[in-house]
């Protein structure tokens, strides 16, 4: 692996490709808040389970919030260590977390034309988000 | 209309207007204002912030019919609406590569929204 001595990029300098490739941890820290992500959204669909208003909805729905407010903060963070392209283009993996999520928690049916839609929205994301570079 | 056709097109506002909200925050970041509070407190950035706020609200409201596993799929379409409103907006340029992978995105979603 890398060096762990990876300078940190000022924002000015975020669409530059970073001069080092970046330390293995930047891409633990990067899954890890993509993870953290997703489970924003297992919190909407618990929330969404209840009348709107009821104290379980604001507790799921305060919860959204609160990820979504530590997930902005450490993105930040990421995108200063990561070029957007990297970062954005391994965002995909969402698509896979919330399959996965919907089958374990919720029980919910994946069916072979899911994971194969899912397939293609992986690789256009990449399509998208490489041609800015 | 089903309603699981319905609750999906809810989800895609919900991509719409957050994109949306996304667009109006890069276009405030790339201003100038007279202070670092202006940068915060002004119409863009605030309005900016609260469509972001409603529109996970909308979210919570469509996970109430479609299932968790295609809501990751359906805010894929982000990334195709915010090229389209770059394009329309900021005249950024869609290339041919990038319109590939935009095809490919809404492909994958209505694939994976039909068969559900």
């Amino acid at each position: 692996m890398n060096s762990k001595d990876t300078p940190e990029l000022s924002p000015i300098q975020l669409d530059a490709t970073p001069a080092k490739r970046p330390s293995w941890y930047v891409y633990v820290m990067l899954h890890g808040i993509i993870v953290m992500y997703t489970l924003a959204a297992i919190c909407s669909k618990m929330a969404a389970g209840y009348a709107f208003g009821s104290l379980p909805f604001f507790a799921w729905y305060a919860g959204v919030l609160l990820i979504l407010f530590l997930y902005a903060i450490v993105w930040q963070q990421v995108l200063k260590r990561l070029t957007l392209t990297t970062a954005f283009a391994n965002k995909g993996v969402t698509v896979i977390w919330g399959m996965l999520w919907g089958a374990l928690i919720f029980a919910e049916h994946i069916s072979i034309w899911m994971i194969i839609g899912a397939a293609l929205v992986l690789v256009g994301i990449i399509l998208v988000v490489s041609a800015d570079e | 209309m089903s309603e699981l056709a319905l609750y999906i097109l809810i989800a895609v506002g919900s991509v719409i207007l957050s994109s949306i909200s996304q667009m109006m925050l890069k276009i405030s970041a790339n201003k100038t204002y007279p202070s670092r509070v202006a940068e915060y407190l002004n119409p863009l950035v605030l309005s900016g912030y609260t469509i972001f706020f409603l529109t996970t609200l909308i979210m919570v409201y469509a996970y109430r019919v479609i299932p968790l596993s295609i809501g990751p799929i359906i805010e894929a379409l982000g990334y195709v609406f915010i090229a389209i409103i770059g394009f329309a907006i900021l005249r950024e340029k869609i290339t041919r590569k990038k319109l590939l992978g935009m095809l490919l995105i809404i492909a994958g979603v209505v694939m994976s929204s039909i068969t559900l």
